[in-house]
């Protein structure tokens, strides 16, 4: 199961994402993204508890990145990334010291992470 | 396949069949088939990697093995049959492996080729590889089972992972379908284990994801310890950049990455991959740079000998100190004497091994004597080594050096024809000497072969009847001939050598070698060659021995030399008739009472045993009174005034602080040799 | 300066052998060790004592009284070795003497030390570096480097032989072996 919710902070569309985070639930957690770059220009991820996690859910954070991009819209995560989750990302290559090729507008999320550190979303 | 001998795409096909079988055959408990089949395998997996060419025989062990697997999945029709014909198989697999010695010029080539590059075929143990693994799945990877997290796991237990994921291909999300990747990987994996292992783990999915495995470094230190390839020429090397676009971005003096992806020629993810490779790598050997440096100290030999000493007497000590404690009765004393017992043991060995070094030291010494030596006296002679890995004692290697020298030479001089010689013989006019050495227990095993004259027997012995060392019309064996030439009438006679195929300095070598507690053996047959054989103690300082006893001293036998013990009663003595015979498991062993050698007078115990020590080849038994047990045996010499002391080799300090002398077991049983020849 | 190497060969350790007096320089003299048990090694002439353990190192000692071709020295408690150093192929070696028993490091001046005698000693001259006369006694000095040579020592050889040929029992050693010898 996923647990999401999409709230208003200011400016900010603040997504809260937790619960299971896989493969199976993608398509739920693709519709509440989309739905959240509609609503603002300014998009912020936060997790919840995330219970588990694989690398749709990356896919769908790169793809959303890119949308945002697309419309000039600032897509970023929250700087306190569940150790979990950052377990992942590593382990997939997602981190990394030069940009991505979707950020163009603002940096890459996986930027420099390294265990315990941030992903900087600036 | 027969016709398409090189298809490889084909031999690549059959291999992965046979591995999901042996797979397969393992996950559903067909041990029997998953091993076969690991069989037939390696097979293929030579043809694979080019080490044998696709062949007949091959072919046809390919059919009928898929018979046999077929029939391995109903075991009950005739079992018997089937393991013949399982083995038979094995056995042809055995055959087509490229012996080292005979090898075709199509596959010695193909060996060369390997050697050239080395990263193929370098998969040892314990060596550190780091492998580029491009993994390219296709879209509906998930959907067909595969399990990206889990793959990547597998590969992160392998060894360390750095791994870059291109996500150039994720789309908007609009656009995205969830059940679909679009991404790809790079992983640089560091790992001890073979490029087959990594393949193992895609092995179920490398259907549906496209996979190759380079090998980016092989462990190696290069000269330059820190240094890696540039980005750009990695980037070539992976095909994400042509060497036009690279030589361009160079002229133009920018930072590389930065114009790669300011130029559009790249996307920055294969920068980015190619430039976490560069990092890793040159981190990788910086680490291995540094550890190499710190890894080996060089310490100078006196402290390491000094080390040696201290741990002898140390030994010593400790069995000082288990007597004491047994005598003292003391349970408490007697188990820390016995933990020190066993550290003290332990050091031991770490003392020893630190002093140990490797006898290619010594073997590459005589390639340039090979060279030089035979260049003088006009001779091809090519010198092959083996087992150079081969460790011995620091002080045993020195001393090593001098008869090796010795042999090498007499095998050039006076065993290799001249090259016309040989041509005339039928010879390969390139001699050969061969020069190998094994482990064989507590000693060293050290053959100098060589392909050229030998030794003519009937000369020898017509020499050393003129010699005086031999009576005419005595039957003499061929062992006791070759000795001969080992005798110092004999083998300083020059004129000899023309005729012996061995020159002078026999008696020196023997000399060396046995000082060295190690025995020196000859065989040879005229025209084809001589064997010298050499089996020398690996240490010098400390050995194992077996302590016995005969009258109230005690004495040391070494313990590698020893075979069995079996016992000797006054009524086993009157059954041979006097004379000293006793058979083993249907063999004669002659023996010799250490009372009799040792001309010891007094009264013979009823019952003696008998230590059954193999020496040159041959078993013969050592009479002692008792035999007390093993001991930790450092060994002291006796100095000049004993040199020539017959059937001792040196001396040990025993725990009572007396001191018990090592028998030169060697010695005795040639003092034996005929009776041995004469029964 | 120069005079104390030459003060050093100025004393002596005399000790005896069969009721009489014989020195050596105590320079030569490492330590005088009670008798302790020696390790005889088989097939080796009789003046050859043995070996013992000297912390360690195993040391060969020689019966002085066989060596002078008197009766085998009967231990008793004075019976000493004396541990002395000498040059053997210009290697030092340690080796032990067995005596009697040792008496006291005396001091000799040159002019109380008379030239070997020709006549009137069993000894082989040779062996002998002087005669010093203290107190009404006579003391025989010993050329240790001399009585302790290799080729003094290493007659095992010939003994060695002798005592095979002598011992009927293994009359069976082969024809080759003897022409090793």
């Amino acid at each position: 199961m996923i647990d999401t919710e999409i709230k208003k902070e200011g400016k900010k569309i603040v997504v809260t994402i937790g619960g299971q985070l896989i493969h199976e639930n993608a398509e739920k957690i693709k519709e509440v993204l989309i739905k959240a770059i509609s609503k603002g220009n300014h998009i912020l991820i936060r997790f919840g508890k995330v219970e588990a996690v694989d690398f749709s859910f990356f896919q769908l954070m790169c793809a959303s990145h890119r949308s945002s991009e697309a419309k000039k819209k600032v897509f970023i995560l929250d700087d306190r990334t569940p150790e979990a989750v950052a377990d992942v990302a590593r382990i997939l290559g997602l981190y990394r010291q030069l940009s991505c090729p979707i950020a163009k507008m603002t940096h890459c999320f996986w930027m420099k992470g390294e265990k315990g550190d941030v992903l900087h979303a600036h | 396949m027969e016709k398409n001998k090189s298809d490889d795409g084909l031999v690549k096909k059959i291999f992965r069949a046979l591995h999901t079988i042996k797979g397969s055959g393992a996950m559903f408990g067909f041990d029997e088939i998953s091993e076969f089949t690991h069989e037939v395998e390696n097979a293929f997996d030579m043809v694979r990697n080019g080490k044998i060419p696709v062949t007949r025989e091959l072919v046809d062990i390919g059919l009928a093995s898929i018979d046999i697997i077929k029939l391995m999945f109903n075991p009950n029709e005739g079992d018997e049959e089937l393991k013949n014909r399982k083995l038979k198989i094995v056995e042809d697999i055995e055959k087509l492996k490229p012996s080292t010695s005979e090898i075709s010029p199509t596959s010695k080539e193909i060996q060369e080729e390997i050697k050239q590059t080395p990263p193929i075929i370098a998969e040892e143990e314990g060596k550190e590889f780091t492998y580029r693994i491009r993994f390219i799945p296709e879209p509906d990877f998930e959907e067909r089972g595969g399990d990206i997290l889990m793959l990547f796991n597998e590969l992160h237990k392998l060894g360390t992972c750095r791994t870059v994921a291109h996500v150039m291909n994720i789309p908007v999300i609009e656009e995205l379908e969830t059940d679909q990747c679009y991404m790809s990987w790079d992983i640089l994996l560091t790992t001890s284990k073979s490029k087959n292992a990594i393949r193992d783990i895609f092995i179920f999915v490398e259907d549906y994801a496209q996979i190759s495995i380079d090998i980016i470094d092989d462990g190696s230190s290069p000269h330059d310890e820190a240094d890696y390839k540039k980005l750009g020429y990695i980037m070539v090397e992976r095909g994400d950049l042509s060497i036009e676009d690279m030589k361009d971005i160079l002229a133009s003096k920018k930072f590389f990455g930065e114009m790669l992806v300011e130029k559009g020629i790249v996307d920055v993810d294969k920068v980015e991959s190619a430039l976490v490779e560069q990092e890793h790598v040159r981190e990788l050997r910086k680490k291995r740079h540094h550890e190499e440096i710190l890894s080996t100290l060089r310490v100078p030999a006196e402290k390491a000998d000094k080390l040696v000493n201290l741990v002898g007497e140390l030994v010593t000590m400790q069995a000082r100190l288990s007597q004491v404690a047994n005598e003292c009765d003391d349970p408490e004393l007697i188990s820390i004497a016995e933990e020190a017992e066993r550290l003290i043991w332990d050091l031991r060995d770490n003392a020893m091994s630190i002093r140990m070094i490797q006898i290619s030291t010594t073997f590459s010494r005589f390639t340039r004597l090979v060279r030089d030596l035979s260049d003088e006296l006009q001779k091809k002679v090519e010198l092959v080594t083996e087992g150079g890995e081969t460790e011995l004692d620091k002080t045993v290697i020195e001393r090593l050096t001098d008869p090796l020298l010795h042999i090498i030479r007499n095998c050039i001089d006076h065993g290799i024809e001249l090259p016309k010689q040989r041509e005339q013989l039928g010879k390969n006019p390139v001699g050969t000497i061969r020069l190998s050495a094994e482990y064989s227990g507590a000693k060293v095993i050290i053959d100098i072969e060589d392909d050229g004259a030998g030794i003519d027997l009937d000369a020898v012995k017509t020499r050393a009847i003129e010699r005086g060392l031999l009576k005419p019309g005595v039957e003499i064996s061929e062992t006791q001939l070759f000795n001969i030439l080992f005798e110092p009438g004999f083998s300083t006679a020059k004129e000899l050598t023309s005729i012996s195929g061995r020159g002078v300095g026999m008696d020196i070598i023997k000399k060396n070698i046995e000082a060295l507690r190690g025995t020196v053996l000859v065989k040879s047959r005229k025209g084809s060659g001589t064997r010298m054989t050499l089996q020398i103690p690996l240490t010098l300082a400390i050995i194992d021995g077996l302590m016995i006893q005969v009258g109230k001293e005690n004495y040391i036998i070494p313990l590698s030399a020893v075979e069995e013990i079996v016992e000797l009663t006054r009524d086993d003595r009157k059954k041979t008739h006097g004379r000293d015979i006793i058979t083993i498991r249907g063999r004669i062993v002659p023996y010799i009472d250490l009372r009799d050698y040792f001309l010891f007078k007094g009264e013979k115990p009823f019952i003696q045993q008998i230590v059954i020590v193999e020496v040159e080849n041959k078993k013969v038994g050592i009479v002692v009174d008792e035999v007390i047990g093993k001991h930790q045996t450092v060994i002291k010499s006796l100095g000049k005034v004993y040199r020539d002391a017959e059937g001792i080799s040196g001396a040990t300090i025993l725990g009572d602080g007396t001191v018990a002398l090592i028998l030169d077991v060697t010695r005795i049983a040639v003092s034996m040799e005929s009776q041995t020849e004469s029964i | 300066m120069d005079e104390t190497p030459i003060m050093d060969t100025n004393q002596y350790l005399s000790f005896i052998l069969d009721k009489e007096i014989f020195a050596i320089e105590i320079s030569r003299v490492r330590e005088v060790l009670e008798y302790s048990r020696v390790t005889k090694v088989p097939k080796s002439p009789d003046f050859l004592c043995g070996v013992i353990n000297l912390r360690g190192r195993v040391v060969p000692v020689v019966d002085m009284r066989l060596k002078f071709g008197m009766t085998k020295t009967d231990q008793t408690i004075d019976t000493c070795i004396i541990i002395v150093e000498i040059k053997i192929d210009d290697e030092l070696t340690v080796l032990g003497a067995m005596v009697d028993s040792v008496r006291e490091v005396i001091e000799l001046e040159m002019h109380e030390i008379e030239p070997p005698p020709r006549i009137g000693t069993h000894l082989d001259t040779s062996f002998i570096n002087g005669m010093g006369k203290k107190n009404n006694e006579f003391i025989i000095i010993l050329d240790i480097n001399k009585v302790f040579s290799l080729s003094e020592l290493t007659i095992v050889n010939n003994s060695q032989s002798q005592v095979q040929e002598l011992s009927g029992d293994i009359g069976t050693t082969s024809e080759m072996q003897e022409k090793s010898l």
